[in-house]
């Protein structure tokens, strides 16, 4: 009898350690949690400005890049020639301070702001743009490398020479349109590199991680995967911004993101889905920013399979589709109903357009005349996940294949992996496939020669569309010197394409982030860059 | 005992050739290109091809795996295809946050199992039973419990902990381990924050190999407790804490051991979903970022080292027996 209740005691006891190792083990959560949150609320201050993104960037070799996270780092870090304004689309001067174009519109000579110097000391002169510019556009430049990718902006840059250490002349194979020029200019990939630290590819890749610009941040420091750090550069040549570092992290989770923001953990954060703007705000001392870009989230037909060769086929579907729906449904009012292929920031529709309304009248009446029997099935291609110019291609699939319906045609909604949906539409394997844009440069050129020249067929030009009249003025309005001339071009060409209709423009989506109350000038540009320059933080601390 | 694992380590070159093989067939069979998923809508067919060329897409499939082999064996995994790294570099940063993240997961999860387990075992009356019930069902609980669904609710419920610190705190990497580096560094906020970042993800993954173990450790020692040496040792007079401990615990520890190897050799791999819920920067997201990116040399040098570790582990469970229980080593020692 004793020892049972021996036993008994003695198993008592062992609950009593287990209990106790228990607490232990989730012992230091409660601890810490406080610990952490006044810990970082203790040194953030008004000189750091953390920022919290989807991704982490995945080369800082501006030649190299072509992803938006490498791009938003970049952008602060280096600089080229010319820059659009703060907030708009003109162009202004960066490196270069003025520029001359000669009278057959094939030389430009640019000079160069005087005392420029790269982060490690180093002279901005001549010799770094001719060198930058060379390794772009030269494949046997010791510095090309296979992954410099955005060569096509630059292909009719012939030579680029030193006049002298503060003059460099562009010679173009074909006069261009200055508007475009000078936009392909601003483009990362035209960011000034020094050309001492790109020597070896050894010496490439070490650059890619550790990058050297002009900008007026400084890199610090990049834990792959999780941070990079900029500071202030002390010496560079325009105002010196208000902070002193910058911190950018890459937070996958669209949600964990916006809890870091809400908790006050960091100051601001992109990527925002348009149904989280009503939540983040109502959040106390948390501000939404919404602004205008450059995309367009588009249908493209595939004009080569029956019966979509038809212009008329692709018109009636045009015509059936509610582009306020899509904007309502499923960007929760935060985008523009496509009334051209450009966005309005790129090119202005003409006075008192608007986008398309449904007409299922003359959309049937349409596909009668083309001799199509209702019920006719298409494919319809939605892509597997979210693009920045729509967050929710399956469920707009959806909508698009309801309103078909009503002119009595079907769909079937077909996805693949990302990289395996991209393949098979480039291909061809799509009759109708959901897709979009996001434009480096602010120019009708980089939306209408990159969807619908034939030279990008297997490409981007993923309507598998050609036509020698449309590719003939495509190539015109590339050279066209005067503006207005060019920009009537270009909405002659919106309208002969909303005719043929060879892709159906959807959705001009905002661009759309939030930050703490405490951020001020913070801007979202057009382009879609993200300039930390003019930020300032006021007041002590998030919250 | 030597040849015994020579005989193991030989056994593993099949294993691995097998692994790499099939992880370079399997970038293949689906439809696609690494060079396509890297430029994304924007690319040319051109760009497309060069990009494919300088990774040797195209040379035969022969070819290229002859090439993962034999780079391997000279300890040279290739670039990355996305940063252009070394691949061994990129792991090199990986694989201490994977360790520091499994380790912390089994301080959670091996004491609390066995100790779980135990008392389940050895609750078997009324009103002790309960117990029995209850870390069954928690058992049950914790093997049922999506990783990520518990990460999420831990970020909601607690605070919303990502990566491994916290923005503004800044640590030079030494060990890799930041627990040990934050040590060194001797700054008790950098440690408090290094934990604070480290609990919840370890608390998370714990919940698997805790209920795991937990359920073991009472299989095993239900089994053990049956047994007549146990009543025996009662009836010589032995103690009821010396019986648990030094008998019905250690005879039953050799199934334990299994599990918990396996475990842990599953944790070393990278914990796909918690790294992903916490952002976690180890194996398991460089695998999800290199799949999902097509970034072929970076998932073929991952899926060799998640193979190596595992054939590691596997080995050193197999040793741990012998050291464990001497009727293998006794087994062995008749073999030879």
């Amino acid at each position: 009898m004793t020892s049972r209740r021996q036993t008994v005691r003695r198993r008592l006891g062992a609950l009593a350690i287990a209990v106790a190792i228990g607490a232990l083990a989730v012992a230091p959560l409660g601890c810490d949690r406080g610990g952490t949150a006044g810990g970082a609320k203790r040194s953030a201050n008004t000189s750091t400005f953390v920022y919290a993104r989807g991704a982490d960037a995945v080369t800082l070799d501006p030649q190299k890049m072509d992803d938006g996270e490498s791009v938003l780092v970049a952008a602060n870090i280096f600089e080229g020639l010319v820059r659009y304004a703060a907030h708009g689309t003109e162009i202004e001067p960066a490196l270069a301070t003025s520029w001359e174009v000669s009278e057959d519109g094939l030389r430009w000579t640019f000079t160069l702001r005087k005392g420029v110097r790269f982060h490690d000391g180093s002279p901005c002169d001549a010799e770094a743009v001719v060198f930058t510019f060379s390794r772009i556009i030269d494949p046997k430049h010791p510095a090309h490398d296979a992954e410099i990718l955005n060569t096509a902006l630059y292909q009719d840059i012939e030579r680029v020479q030193a006049l002298d250490a503060r003059h460099v002349r562009f010679t173009l194979r074909r006069a261009l349109a200055p508007r475009l020029f000078l936009g392909n200019l601003t483009v990362y990939t035209a960011f000034i590199v020094p050309p001492g630290k790109l020597a070896s590819r050894e010496a490439r890749d070490a650059f890619a991680r550790q990058p050297i610009g002009t900008g007026p941040f400084v890199f610090e420091r990049w834990e792959t995967g999780q941070r990079i750090v900029l500071r202030r550069n002390e010496h560079y040549w325009g105002p010196k911004p208000a902070i002193e570092r910058v911190v950018l992290l890459s937070i996958a989770d669209n949600g964990a993101r916006r809890r870091l923001l809400e908790a006050g953990e960091v100051h601001a954060i992109d990527g925002v889905n348009p149904i989280d703007v009503e939540r983040l705000a109502k959040t106390p001392g948390v501000r939404v920013i919404e602004q205008p870009g450059m995309s367009v989230g588009y249908l493209a037909f595939n004009c080569r399979n029956r019966p979509l060769d038809d212009p008329r086929v692709r018109r009636a579907i045009s015509l059936a589709i509610d582009r306020e729906a899509l904007v309502r449904l499923n960007f929760h009012g935060h985008a523009q109903p496509a009334v051209q292929i450009c966005p309005p920031t790129v090119l202005a529709p003409p006075e008192g357009a608007h986008a398309p309304g449904r007409d299922l009248e003359r959309a049937r009446a349409l596909l009668a005349e083309a001799g199509l029997e209702p019920g006719h099935e298409f494919t319809l291609w939605a892509m597997p996940i979210p693009r920045p110019y729509m967050p929710e291609p399956k469920k707009i699939a959806q909508l698009i294949k309801s309103q078909l319906a009503e002119i009595g045609l079907r769909c079937t909604i077909v996805t693949y992996p990302w990289d395996i949906y991209l393949h098979k539409t480039r291909q061809g394997e799509h009759d109708m496939c959901l897709l979009g844009w996001t434009a480096d440069v602010a120019d009708p050129d980089n939306f209408l020669f990159v969807f619908f020249h034939s030279a990008n067929l297997g490409g981007t030009n993923f309507s598998f569309f050609s036509d020698p009249g449309i590719d003939t003025a495509l190539l015109e309005a590339q050279t066209l010197r005067d503006p207005a001339r060019r920009i009537r071009l270009y909405r002659r060409l919106e309208r002969e394409l909303a005719e043929r209709a060879p892709l159906v423009p959807l959705v001009h989506p905002a661009q759309l982030a939030a930050v703490r109350e405490q951020v001020r000038g913070f801007v979202l540009h057009p382009t879609g860059r993200k300039l930390f320059a003019g930020v300032r933080l006021t007041g002590r601390s998030p919250e | 005992m030597a040849g015994y694992v020579l005989r193991r380590l030989l056994h593993a070159i099949p294993i691995l050739a097998g692994v790499s093989l099939l992880v370079v067939l399997s970038a293949h069979l689906v439809p696609g290109s690494p060079g396509e998923s890297f430029v994304g809508e924007k690319g040319t067919p051109e760009a497309i091809r060069a990009l494919n060329e300088s990774i040797g897409w195209y040379d035969p499939l022969p070819v290229q795996w002859g090439r993962l082999v034999w780079g391997a064996l000279r300890g040279d995994l290739g670039r990355s295809f996305a940063t252009r790294r070394p691949v061994l570099d990129e792991l090199r940063e990986r694989v201490p946050a994977t360790v520091e993240l499994a380790l912390a997961a089994f301080v959670i999860a091996l004491p609390l199992g066995l100790l779980l387990g135990a008392v389940a075992a050895l609750a078997r009356r009324w009103p002790w039973s309960v117990l029995d019930h209850l870390t069954s069902t928690l058992a049950l609980a914790g093997i049922s419990f999506p990783v990520f669904w518990l990460g999420l609710l831990l970020q909601i419920a607690i605070y919303p902990m990502q990566q491994r610190l916290s923005p503004l705190y800044t640590l030079e990497p030494v060990t890799g381990l930041y627990v040990l580096d934050a040590l060194l560094a001797g700054d008790p906020a950098l440690v408090r924050d290094v934990l604070a970042h480290l609990a919840l993800p370890a608390l998370a993954l714990s919940t698997i190999p805790l209920a795991v173990i937990a359920r073991m450790t009472r299989a095993a020692m239900r089994e053990v407790l049956g047994q007549e040496f146990v009543r025996t040792a009662r009836a010589k007079g032995l103690g009821p804490v010396r019986i648990t401990l030094r008998h019905v615990l250690r005879n039953a520890l050799v199934p334990v051991v299994t599990v918990t190897g396996i475990q842990f050799a599953a944790l070393l791999g990278g914990a796909v979903l918690t790294e992903t819920v916490f952002q976690w920067p180890g194996l398991g997201t460089y695998i999800v970022e290199a799949a999902s990116r097509k970034d072929l040399p970076a998932l073929q040098g991952a899926v060799l080292v998640v193979a190596v570790v595992f054939v590691a582990a596997n080995l050193t469970v197999d040793l741990l027996y012998v050291a464990l229980d001497p009727r293998i080593r006794a087994g062995l020692e008749g073999r030879r």
